[in-house]
């Protein structure tokens, strides 16, 4: 490679890197909560909620939404999701079906009594506040869309050092680390060394980062391109009270999707559905499709199954980002190498910053000579 | 002065780990339950031969 290439990709390399460092070290330190945030959950609110009658049959959906609606007087239903591990049905309620988020109320149902279930939110206000400063720092799209283009550079920035690690690795082995010569060259054959072999896994949490902060734009897309193709041949003026049964929806929903699992419903008139439909939200069994979901509208007047919409490419990407991002999809295990990899950035990052401020040193250290040799002195 | 080495020699073992850390990240999310240890297994070992490169030298 010819000297003036190198030296651009090492300028891509340094620049990219200073750029986003900052914002690379928040992201990783945040994100090591985030991966464990599950067993961070389990152990500040630990399980001693049990079912009223466990060998009791359990309650229908059309009954829990009854118990639910009487407790809340005068609210409309907006969206009802379900426990994976418990019998418990969650539902959010409001004054109106498309009530803002801040006048909702959540609520947990036991599904074999219907008796509310105390919810388990001991330290979730820290989580939340982790999360949000790790997904947008509170600064809502513009802040996600930052933090996107910030983690292009990152990306930039691990290509740039792919090349230029070739010029640094000319003359020594692979895993070479020079502990006999100097700090400086020691961390520079740590940072190659951890840098190289970290390089899979980066690319990854990087790049399926990035499509993470484009989840409104992608959501927003899909629910205007096809969720609104498919809602608009039946899309009315006012917002339909649902009559027709809740259970009787879901099974037939269920019917038009099979070997798929109810995940969650949109009442008429919210967010996710239209004014006239029930949008039940099914997703797969197998490892991989129980991250795509499928919604299904049914008519919440006669209860006809109207249509169904698969997702589209991008919105599958999306759903597949999350995991690969958290690396909460394969057991504590996997958490806990994601964990060692996010400190592995970090010592990365951490020692790009120290040869880049050890070089400049040795620069400011070596101009003062130069200029003497040059002739050139402090008053010009 | 040390001998120079070929773009082959240089990228060998990245290449062989990049593949090894991607075959681990996918595989654990295509497989569910006892292949999922494996998968990490596999993600894993490069951790070992990145261990094994940084401890063994001497100090």
């Amino acid at each position: 490679m010819r000297a003036s290439t190198v030296k651009v990709w090492e300028l891509i390399h340094k620049w990219t890197s200073l750029i986003c460092t900052a914002f690379l070290l928040m992201l990783c330190i945040t994100g090591l909560p985030l991966i464990f945030h599950d067993e961070i959950d389990d152990a500040l609110n630990p399980d001693v909620w049990q079912p009223k009658s466990p060998d009791a049959t359990p309650l229908t959906l059309d009954e829990i939404l009854t118990i639910a609606l009487n407790n809340r007087e005068g609210e409309q239903a907006i969206y009802m999701s379900f426990d994976i591990v418990r019998p418990v049905v969650n539902v959010t309620s409001g004054p109106t079906a498309d009530a803002p988020g801040t006048k909702m109320h959540f609520a947990s149902y036991d599904l074999t009594s219907g008796d509310l279930v105390p919810p388990a939110d001991v330290g979730e206000s820290v989580m939340e506040f982790i999360l949000q400063l790790h997904t947008d720092m509170f600064l809502e799209l513009p802040g996600m869309l930052f933090l996107g283009a910030m983690g292009i550079l990152f990306i930039l920035s691990t290509i740039s050092g792919v090349v230029i690690y070739r010029q640094y690795m000319r003359k020594l082995r692979f895993g070479t680390v020079r502990k006999q010569k100097s700090t400086r060259h020691k961390w520079l054959d740590y940072h190659n060394l951890l840098g190289i072999v970290t390089i899979a896994w980066v690319l990854v949490v990087g790049l399926t980062g990035v499509i993470n902060t484009l989840e409104k734009p992608i959501l927003d897309t899909w629910r205007d391109n096809n969720l609104k193709q498919l809602l608009s041949e039946h899309q009315g003026g006012t917002i339909a009270q649902p009559v027709a049964s809740l259970s009787e929806a879901v099974k037939q929903a269920k019917l038009a999707a099979p070997d798929m699992t109810l995940q969650f419903v949109a009442f008429p008139g919210s967010n996710f559905s239209s004014n006239q439909h029930y949008a039940i939200f099914l997703h797969g069994n197998t490892p991989l499709t129980k991250e795509l979901i499928t919604p299904v509208l049914v008519d919440a007047v006669s209860g006809e199954v109207i249509g169904l919409s698969e997702m589209p490419w991008y919105a599958k990407a999306l759903s597949l980002s999350r995991p690969l991002h958290f690396g909460d999809y394969g057991g504590l295990f996997l958490k806990i190498l994601w964990a060692i990899l996010d400190v592995l950035t970090i010592i990365i990052l951490g020692s790009g910053l120290y040869l880049w401020v050890q070089k400049n040193k040795k620069l400011n250290r070596n101009t003062p000579t130069k200029n003497i040799a040059n002739g050139v002195t402090q008053n010009g | 002065m040390a001998k120079q080495l070929s773009l082959w020699q240089i990228f060998k073992w990245p290449i062989f780990m990049f593949i090894l850390s991607l075959t681990g990240i996918i595989t654990a999310l295509l497989v569910d339950g006892l292949i999922d240890i494996f998968a990490s297994l596999t993600l894993a070992s490069t951790l070992i031969v990145t261990a094994w490169y940084a401890l063994k030298q001497k100090r």
